[in-house]
């Protein structure tokens, strides 16, 4: 029951300027997912260039330095984030493509690893470690945005995106670039 | 849903400063959990210094099965001449990275006799106390560089409780918990806690 207030709370901001700046809320919908240096799904609603954006990201990277830091080792080793956002924005067409750029406030959950502590050996062949590290444990609100192109319309309805993320915030910012999809983007907002 | 009749302004004025700022709601500094003994069924010692996790537990690769041949290089191992003191040993050396510090610890259990626990504290001023703690630093290319000792504080408790004895096998585990310092700390001694081991004894 929190939780679904504190989303409440998250998504009525956004909402309400949505309201303000484009009346009604906005009747054409797009459902879609980003793959980069992080996990995305979002759904959008697009009026007359206006954009409603509700996105969920989770994203997951090793130490800078430090056991554990070379890739694909140690894969516990992790600092996470999961973002749940709501963003507010304006698209312009780019020949048959789409730019756009979005603004809003997120709700933050995640760990961001400290120092290094300990190693736990394991037999084998080759042998085998895992690390572990002190870690801060939070939530946050912070300020997510984003900007993207999104390809011509296929003959499926949808558009394939290069998206940019990033939410700032006082525990960890975070930037992503993904690539992603954009099922049912409507032709009319092309304009 | 009436609230999304109209404009709400004042949601706009609430979300504001996060929205510009970002806020923190909770924050909590975490320290890894100890692992259960035996880690991979192997020779295991862990145990919280100063509340930070150490933990030596031994394993075999093919490298270290190559190098075997030169010593017992183990990290954790106990022996016990039967009818007198045990001596257990667990050093994470093989568990830290190059570079990082490490941690070794002997804990003498006097006549040893099985489940029961154990004074590790000295039984005279003047007698040399077995049981230690030792903190080395290695450089880069494995060589130590500096190391410090620390011995049992007298005016706190130093015990270990054996609580798994079989001595056809001669496996054993316990508990432990003592307060060490040396001439670095002796006003700052270092609280060892939530100790255990589970080991087959030499």
């Amino acid at each position: 029951m929190l939780k679904v207030t504190l989303l409440s709370l998250l998504l009525l901001p956004a909402a309400a300027l949505a309201q303000t700046i484009t009346g009604p809320l906005a009747s054409t919908w797009s459902v879609g997912a980003g793959i980069g240096n992080g996990l995305e799904l979002h759904v959008a609603a697009q009026q007359k260039g206006w954009l409603l954006v509700g996105r969920s990201r989770y994203k997951w990277w090793g130490p800078a330095t430090g056991p554990g830091s070379v890739l694909f080792e140690s894969m516990n080793t992790r600092n996470r984030q999961l973002e749940l956002a709501a963003l507010a924005g304006y698209s312009l067409p780019l020949g048959r493509s789409l730019v756009y750029g979005a603004a809003g406030v997120g709700y933050l959950n995640g760990r961001q690893l400290g120092e290094y502590r300990y190693t736990a050996h394991y037999s084998g062949l080759l042998g085998s470690e895992t690390y572990f590290y002190s870690y801060r444990s939070y939530q946050a609100l912070g300020l997510p945005a984003e900007v993207g192109i999104l390809s011509p319309k296929n003959r499926a309805g949808g558009r394939w995106g290069l998206t940019f993320q990033a939410n700032f915030n006082p525990e960890q910012t975070v930037y992503c670039a993904l690539v992603s999809y954009w099922l049912g983007v409507s032709g009319k907002s092309n304009r | 849903m009436k609230l999304f009749n109209k404009p709400r302004w004042h949601w706009l004025c609430l979300a504001g400063p996060s929205v510009l700022l970002g806020c923190k709601l909770t924050s909590n500094d975490v320290e890894p959990s100890l692992p259960a003994v035996p880690v991979n069924n192997s020779a295991t010692l862990v145990y919280r210094a100063n509340n930070q996790p150490v933990v030596a537990n031994n394993s075999t690769d093919f490298a270290k099965l190559i190098v075997s041949f030169l010593g017992d290089l183990r990290a954790v191992r106990a022996k016990w001449p039967t009818g007198g003191n045990l001596e257990l040993f667990g050093s994470d050396i093989d568990n830290q990275p190059d570079g990082y510090l490490t941690h070794s610890l002997v804990l003498e259990l006097v006549s040893f006799h099985g489940i029961g626990t154990y004074s590790l504290l000295p039984t005279s001023p003047t007698s040399y106390p077995a049981s230690y703690y030792q903190l080395t630093t290695y450089s880069s290319t494995g060589s130590p560089v500096d190391h410090a000792e620390q011995y049992p504080v007298i005016s706190a408790p130093a015990q270990v409780v054996i609580t798994d004895w079989n001595p056809s096998t001669r496996h054993i585990n316990g508990t432990f918990a003592l307060d060490v310092a040396g001439v670095n700390n002796l006003q700052n001694p270092t609280h060892l806690t939530e100790g255990s081991f589970d080991l087959v004894v030499d």
